[in-house]
């Protein structure tokens, strides 16, 4: 139907060319409306090709994407992590080999460029996901929101782990922060001077701790304030213990003055009233020393119990905190990815 | 336009039922072009599809899936929030943790819930049993995003009273010392108002557990004042003794209100899960007899 117009049209012209002036225009104007279906119907058939062809073109993205890019996401992931643990062990025996941070650093610059050439390939799979789809507030695109921020979080825990290891490892070291100096243990004569001991180590060691508050890495940080309070503590029950044996010194002095005093009442038969006196004399020295006394277990014990529970704090860094952090991204991201799978699908189904 | 008219008056017979043959032929070109772009734009017959009834299974696979990831975000949010709370990290690093992981979890809930309705808008819930099945299923996983939801207000408040102020109660105050009672005294009523100020918004267990707590603090802390007000040395001492002896039993009852209330939560939770799991299976296999009908129509129709 459509077409047949169009031939019949076109030797109309031809056939009668200037027999008429007036047919001769209007023959024109029918050429140009002619023209004008041709155009329309070409326009139509371009925009159906167009629609059909960027369908299919849209299809063949989230095909990629589901398939290609979501594939390559997944495995650069997984290189991540033995990545890291290959640099943890390389820099870890370096250092004990022995050798000095720089050192150690240098001596694990293989494994710590393969680790960043790994997070980077991690990144650079994320971005080309993300660029796969452009709209964000689709089902996909919320999708590949939700992904980018677990991932993201993935791979700056990562990096936090590899790049504040070096800090961490070296804090209980003593050619690095010096904090196994807080294990004052029996080189201190008195507990004055442990307390002084433990105070020249906790300034450098708390300084490095609070540089490793800074980490991209959640669990050295939360290691770190915890660290950070628990040598607080050290410090404050040092003090307490310390200023105790001083104060038990002091009642020494006193009671063997009390015993002269009541020696001399004694000898000189001195009246009720000054034993009264001296009796009253002798009950305050007595709480005095029962809360000395006190107090100086308290503090000791938690001082004691501060020490023991050092080695844990630092052992725990791993064996719990970062993973349990990792645990945590292990369930979420292939959640992630699979919810951003089938958010594709649903846009694929026919 | 003046020609046109004096044409017009020229015409001939012939001439005008060819013109209206080419009216007729361009009306008929410009109909077909727009009706077959409309057939190319939308290009899906009327009533639900199975597309409709698959995609909507996606989408009941992507609902299921995003519960699961409640807990590990919660996991996350929790500890991080009670490492904030315990070494007193400051308001700073309690805002980052309440904007990153608290915000997070939220997110979480507004996604879901609008994947919930969009879910709601395929045409595919049309149909009676679909329709029936999808409402069950949105009634119950609603229930399971607000439990989630309502959790970060408990965690929070549990993490404000009992896991701030109410803490060092227990733990960091010497009971040798001196000044024990007036500590223990001083440091109750800061965590009683703690308690009183959170027990605004937490769900029912919860409630309790922080009215449980309350309890055994303020019978403490009534007899740490007993101490204080004691008239002299010997009632004073036998009042210390006596609220020393009540210390000992602190430790039970806090923990027995903490299991009962984890207890409490743990079987509101499981019976949460075994709803929206149940209502899951059930639009599940409504939508697979659908698509089993859709197979079995193409199949006859082959």
């Amino acid at each position: 139907m459509t077409h047949e117009p169009v031939p019949t049209q076109q030797p109309a012209p031809g056939a009668m060319p200037g027999q008429q002036p007036a047919p001769k225009k209007r023959k024109l104007a029918l050429v140009l409306i002619s023209s004008a279906v041709v155009l329309v119907i070409i326009a139509v058939a371009a925009v159906v090709a167009v629609t059909q062809f960027s369908g299919q073109q849209r299809k063949e993205n989230l095909q990629t994407l589901k398939e290609g890019h979501l594939t390559a996401l997944v495995d650069t992931r997984g290189k991540l992590q033995p990545a890291a643990n290959a640099y943890l062990a390389a820099y870890k025996k370096a250092r004990n080999a022995p050798a000095s941070q720089e050192e150690a650093e240098k001596n694990s610059a293989k494994e710590r460029d393969e680790f960043q050439q790994a997070a980077k390939d991690a990144r650079a799979a994320l971005a080309t996901v993300k660029a796969a789809h452009t709209s964000g507030d689709d089902g996909i695109g919320i999708a590949v929101a939700q992904l980018e921020e677990s991932y993201q979080g993935f791979v700056d825990h990562m990096e936090g782990l590899v790049e504040s290891y070096p800090q961490f490892e070296g804090l209980f070291r003593e050619d690095g922060a010096g904090c196994n100096g807080l294990f004052v243990g029996s080189k201190a004569a008195t507990l004055r001077e442990r307390q002084t001991l433990l105070g020249q180590a906790a300034a450098p060691c708390r300084e490095a701790v609070g540089q490793l508050k800074q980490s991209k890495n959640v669990a050295y940080v939360e290691f770190a304030r915890t660290l950070d309070n628990r040598i607080a503590q050290l410090e404050s029950n040092a003090e307490i213990t310390a200023k105790s044996e001083e104060n038990y010194n002091e009642f020494v002095k006193i009671k063997d003055q009390m015993t002269r005093k009541v020696d001399e009442a004694t000898a000189r038969n001195a009246s009720e009233q000054e034993f009264l006196k001296i009796a009253d004399e002798l009950k305050v020295l007595n709480t005095r020393i029962r809360n000395n006394r006190s107090e100086f277990d308290f503090a000791a014990k938690r001082y004691l119990s501060g020490v023991r529970d050092m080695p844990d704090l630092v052992e725990e860094v791993f064996s719990k905190k970062i993973a349990a952090e990792i645990k945590s991204y292990d369930s979420v991201i292939p959640l992630r990815v699979q919810i951003l799978k089938d958010a594709v699908d649903v846009e694929l189904v026919e | 336009m003046g020609e046109q008219t004096l044409d017009t008056a020229a015409e001939t017979g012939r001439s005008k039922s060819r013109r209206t043959i080419i009216i007729a032929a361009v009306v008929a070109a410009v109909v077909l072009a727009g009706g077959l772009g409309t057939w190319f734009a939308l290009s899906r017959p009327a009533g639900v599809q199975r597309a409709d009834v698959v995609r909507m299974d996606k989408e009941r696979a992507i609902l299921d899936n995003s519960m699961n990831l409640y807990d590990p975000l919660f996991n996350q949010f929790s500890l991080r929030y009670s490492s904030v709370m315990t070494e007193k990290a400051g308001q700073q690093e309690k805002d980052q943790v309440l904007n990153r992981d608290g915000e997070r979890l939220k997110r979480e809930t507004r996604t879901n819930l609008d994947r919930l309705d969009r879910m709601g808008s395929s045409p595919a819930v049309q149909e009676q049993e679909i329709g029936e099945a999808y409402n069950r299923f949105k009634e119950q996983y609603s229930a399971v995003i607000a439990y989630n939801d309502q959790l970060v207000v408990n965690t929070s408040n549990i993490n404000e009273s009992i896991g701030g102020p109410c803490a060092p109660l227990h733990s960091t105050l010497n009971v040798g010392a001196e000044s024990y009672s007036e500590d223990y005294v001083k440091g109750a009523d800061a965590c009683l108002a703690a308690i009183g100020t959170a027990k605004d918004g937490t769900d029912a267990e919860t409630t309790e557990l922080l009215t449980a707590v309350e309890g055994v603090i303020r019978g403490q802390r009534d007899k740490q004042q007993e101490v204080l007000d004691a008239k002299d040395d010997l009632e004073r001492l036998a009042k210390r003794t006596l609220a020393g002896v009540a210390m000992l039993d602190i430790n039970d009852a806090l923990s027995a209100a903490q299991t009962k209330y984890e207890g409490a939560a743990k079987e509101k939770y499981n019976q949460l899960v075994t709803n929206a799991n149940d209502s899951n299976k059930a639009l599940e296999s409504a939508l697979k007899k659908r698509t089993d009908q859709f197979d079995a129509a193409a199949k006859d129709g082959e």
